[in-house]
């Protein structure tokens, strides 16, 4: 079977970090989104879905070439839309590409939607997303955790990990989930670099917590 | 992301004399790696293997905001230039009040080519036996490593990273390889960096450089929504 239409849910209940799908085509770099809900009172995963990551936005390839020229000087800079709607000259800072949100933090690090509008490459921002807290519609944002870089025998990857906890009284659907980083202009700014639709939504209930891996891999 | 690998060999008066495209497949565990220290703000150190096969710790932030530590630096100057890698300190404002600078030479980022086919496995830390920079017999000399070409096409968006590599050994020089090297540093006040294998390929032919012949080796990136 083709790798590339494997898009579909699959049983992964456990979200290892470690762990090394397979589901990018031979010379991709891309990433795999996997999530999980899993039962606070309980401990039990009750459902969990994996696929690959279809929608890197034009803010990932404009990172990377500045992370490439690491360019310095305000001259240099290259223009990247934050999630502001304000075109930022990036320029080589420590923040760049940095996803360490802490707990409840809604700038940067992974983050759920439920905009349900197809991605397109000029996506800047997620549609609709979800703030953090417990009210109606509201989610408890973890903060984002890692797995180390890891390889087999043709992926290398590296894994970025949140929590969103729902106690709002209701359940709460997400339809897109995306990847904000940061880069710098003048201060710290924050870049969409990844949203993805989920078709047909994950239904969160109130007392159960979803956890989405994004894993960034390179395949040969 | 998929990345195309093309491959263009000219006489010395800019005639085309083969051309060589095939689908790049080989982003490896550096890459993954040195992004990983950007995405975590890694700030006590990874251990991250460099090109000469040592161990290398680094980090993602340095001095906070003000720092860089310069992982991921493809851009290269050519010929027997070195990179400069300047580091900043605590009140700084990069590159102006940097405190020091550290150097890799420039066949050690960017582009590099090759004469070894042996097949890419992710954790390939360099290339299997990399075309030294020079006149002599077997070298090539590099010029410099570009990166630019951005064109967006929705869905589409591309850029290029582009080398030239002239042959003025005095004979042939036979490329099987190529990949990517970029820099990845532990800042502060333990500033050094090093050299890292980012990406290699192993050509689907051998691409023989004559004397005087010039080879342009590029990839293009494209991201696909």
């Amino acid at each position: 079977m083709d790798k590339h239409n494997v898009n579909s849910e699959t049983n992964v209940m456990t979200l290892d970090p470690n762990k090394i799908p397979h589901v990018l085509l031979e010379g991709e770099m891309g990433a795999v989104l996997e999530w999980k809900l899993t039962d606070n009172k309980t401990g039990k995963a009750t459902a969990s879905g994996q696929r690959r990551a279809e929608s890197f936005v034009k803010q990932f390839p404009q990172l990377l070439m500045s992370l490439f020229q690491q360019t310095y000087l305000v001259g240099d800079a290259i223009s990247i839309k934050d999630t502001g709607n304000t075109a930022r000259d990036v320029r080589s800072r420590s923040p760049n590409f940095g996803a360490d949100a802490g707990v409840g933090a809604v700038t940067h690090g992974i983050i759920v939607g439920t905009g349900s509008t197809a991605p397109t490459i000029n996506d800047y921002v997620m549609e609709t997303p979800i703030a953090h807290g417990t009210g109606a519609g509201q989610l408890s944002y973890g903060a984002v955790t890692w797995g180390t870089p890891a390889y087999d025998a043709t992926t290398s990857q590296f894994t970025i990990t949140r929590n969103f906890a729902n106690s709002s009284g209701g359940t709460i659907t997400i339809n897109e989930i995306g990847l904000y980083v940061t880069a710098w202009d003048t201060a710290v700014k924050y870049f969409m670099v990844l949203r993805d639709k989920i078709t047909g939504g994950i239904a969160v209930p109130t007392g159960q917590t979803l956890t989405v891996n994004y894993r960034l891999q390179g395949v040969i | 992301m998929k990345t195309e690998l093309i491959i263009v060999r000219k006489s010395f008066d800019g005639k085309i004399l083969q051309t060589l495209k095939q689908p790049s497949r080989s982003w490896t565990l550096g890459f993954l790696a040195l992004l990983y220290l950007q995405s975590c703000q890694e700030g006590t150190g990874f251990s991250v293997t460099d090109i000469a096969g040592s161990a290398r710790t680094l980090k993602g932030v340095s001095f906070g905001n003000n720092g860089n530590c310069n992982n991921l630096k493809v851009a290269s100057p050519g010929g027997g230039a070195h990179n400069l890698i300047p580091n900043s300190n605590n009140s700084g404002y990069m590159p102006y009040a940097q405190t020091n600078t550290t150097t890799i030479k420039s066949q050690d980022i960017g582009i590099v080519v090759g004469s070894n086919n042996t097949a890419v496995v992710p954790q390939d830390n360099k290339l299997n036996t990399q075309i030294a920079h020079g006149k002599a017999a077997t070298q090539l000399e590099y010029g410099g490593c570009s990166i630019g070409n951005y064109i967006e096409a929705s869905p589409n968006v591309t850029f290029d990273i582009v080398r030239h590599f002239l042959n003025h050994s005095g004979g042939n020089v036979d490329v099987n390889e190529v990949g990517i090297y970029a820099s990845g540093g532990l800042h502060g006040a333990s500033m050094a960096a090093w050299a890292f294998c980012i990406a290699r390929d192993v050509l689907g032919a051998t691409v023989t450089v004559a004397d005087t012949e010039l080879l342009q080796v590029k990839y293009t990136v494209s991201t696909t929504v």
